[in-house]
């Protein structure tokens, strides 16, 4: 494939930060879940 | 109508007074727009014949960081003494006070933009021509970064990062005049007057709407602390 | 999750209790797989069933995620605007229009900035520059400063009433620039573009055939994902203002108690003296 370097960048980027939207969403809600859980505040 | 027009004059000459007391606009705000000039003139070399080309876009760009300062003052102001709450509890009309403050920055505005225009073209080594546009586009300009200014101001008044978010709030507003008064004194500057019309549209329906959206929203604006 | 909060606060919205009938955690998940299931057909179908664009050839792929992203930017920006409405309008306000209009904001910010980034890559093939002063690219770029500056004032207010009010006002009024935006950048772009070269990232209304199916499911894909992205989202905010509110009760509660104690302590020194 020609511009191989720009299409994959593009297409691997996407994944990436997607994925890495969804996973900073999971893990902000976990932390947020055990402080709630725990009924007392965070520190 | 009457009354609201008696009120924002009111709210109007108030901030004005302050400003005729204090004289920071013009001590202050307008060099800051003279120094913009110069720091440009150092930037783009003047040996080079670039700055005549580049003025409208220079001038327009002074203008618009000084606007920043000048409505950030504008509230500024406001958050003094209680001011914000005496405001509320007058029982003046929130649109009133929009049209007032608004009103009280145009006319800061034009009182900066004449002195900054007349040193450019001097400096800037510029020819004179098509003033009926210059006039026309810079009245429209200036209301309608004043009307979205009053907005803006009042939406991050009373924080203490307000100097940093205005800018961030207001510019990406105020970019479709920035564009349209520039174009329109290149028109007007380069003797094509006829090319200037679109621009003064953009202008008009930009002025009329914030104009609009701020009469609007200050109700709403005013309601909390 | 076991905390619950119901009732009103001060500014008169609903606050809805944590517990949703349709934003359970299994079907969230579900979600979820359909959205990673829905892009990876779409790496397939963009980037090998789909033939190379006849002037573009294969630089053309990146349009199958570009042009959804975008299309997921502007619908974010939106779903911001009229969420700030539904709560600003008495009527229908509550508690959760706002967060859903700050999640959706988030979002926004997410799938513009990919916009931008795979314009930019997408650009450098075709145009030989990464970036280009035209109307949608310049409005794209004025569209995430707007969001930037949307979370930026949300970031600044403490009282979730005020914040609320304020930066749906924001929304709204930077929503009606947008139009603006557009054409005054459009008209100027096109004064300079009399007689030059057709533009070849222009999005090609004629393409058909598996491009076309390709490029469709490329909006449900990314469509898909915002909804899923914008579900977690929002049970996130609804949490972290839960512990918001949380940690408001507890400093209020340690303050009466500072005060009865300060009230014993002088009852103790007046039966003293």
């Amino acid at each position: 494939m020609e511009n191989a370097n720009y299409v994959f960048t593009g297409w691997v980027m996407t994944g990436v930060v997607l994925c890495g939207y969804a996973l900073r969403i999971a893990f902000r809600t976990r932390r947020a879940a055990r402080s709630l859980g725990s009924g007392s505040v965070p520190q | 109508m009457r009354r609201l027009a008696a009120e924002a004059l009111l709210v109007a000459g108030k901030d004005l007074r302050i400003e005729m007391r204090s004289r920071v606009v013009l001590n202050q705000v307008l060099p800051f727009g003279g120094l913009v000039l110069l720091l440009f003139a150092f930037a783009l070399d003047p040996d080079r014949g670039l700055l005549p080309r580049v003025a409208p876009g220079l001038f327009w760009t002074a203008v618009l960081l000084a606007a920043l300062l000048a409505i950030s003052r504008s509230f500024a102001i406001e958050s003094a003494h209680g001011a914000r709450d005496g405001l509320r509890l007058s029982t003046l009309d929130p649109a009133a006070v929009f049209f007032g403050k608004a009103l009280g920055i145009v006319t800061e505005l034009l009182a900066l933009e004449i002195p900054l225009a007349v040193g450019m073209f001097v400096f800037y080594d510029l020819e004179g021509q098509g003033w009926g546009i210059l006039l026309l586009s810079s009245l429209l300009a200036t209301i309608g970064l004043a009307c979205a200014g009053a907005v803006y101001g009042a939406l991050a008044g009373g924080l203490d990062v307000r100097e940093t978010l205005l800018p961030l709030l207001l510019l990406p507003v105020v970019a479709p005049v920035m564009l349209a008064a520039t174009r329109a004194w290149e028109a007007a500057l380069g003797g094509a007057t006829a090319d200037a019309w679109p621009w003064i549209q953009v202008m008009t329906v930009f002025a009329v709407l914030y104009a609009a959206l701020g009469a609007l929203v200050y109700g709403p604006l005013l309601e909390e602390t | 999750m076991s905390y619950t909060n119901s009732g009103k606060r001060e500014d008169g919205a609903r606050v809805a209790s944590l517990e949703h009938r349709l934003l359970t955690e299994r079907n969230l998940r579900v979600l979820g797989g359909l959205a990673v299931l829905g892009l990876a057909v779409l790496a397939v179908l963009g980037l090998s069933v789909a033939p190379p664009d006849r002037y573009q050839g294969d630089a053309q792929r990146l349009m199958y995620v570009h042009v959804p992203t975008a299309m997921m930017g502007f619908t974010a920006f939106a779903v911001t605007t009229a969420a700030s409405g539904l709560y600003l309008w008495r009527r229908t306000r509550n508690a959760h229009w706002d967060r859903l209009a700050v999640s959706s904001a988030e979002l926004g910010v997410v799938f513009t900035t990919l916009t931008l980034g795979l314009g930019m890559l997408w650009g450098k093939p075709i145009w030989g520059e990464y970036w280009t002063w035209d109307a949608r690219l310049v409005t794209t770029a004025v569209l995430l400063f707007l969001y930037l500056g949307y979370l930026a004032l949300r970031r600044m207010i403490a009282d979730p009433g005020t914040r609320a009010r304020r930066s749906a006002l924001a929304a709204i009024v930077a929503f009606a620039d947008v139009p603006i935006v557009y054409f005054s950048v459009d008209w100027w772009r096109s004064l300079h573009q009399k007689g030059t070269l057709v533009n070849g990232g222009r999005f090609d209304p004629q393409i058909h055939g598996t491009m076309l199916l390709a490029l469709l499911w490329g909006f449900g894909a990314m469509g898909v994902a915002y909804v899923y992205l914008l579900a977690r989202r929002y049970l996130l905010v609804e949490m972290e203002e839960g512990i918001e509110e949380r940690m408001l009760d507890v400093a209020i509660a340690e303050r009466l108690a500072e005060a009865e104690l300060d009230q014993a302590a002088s009852v103790v020194e007046t039966e003293v003296v």
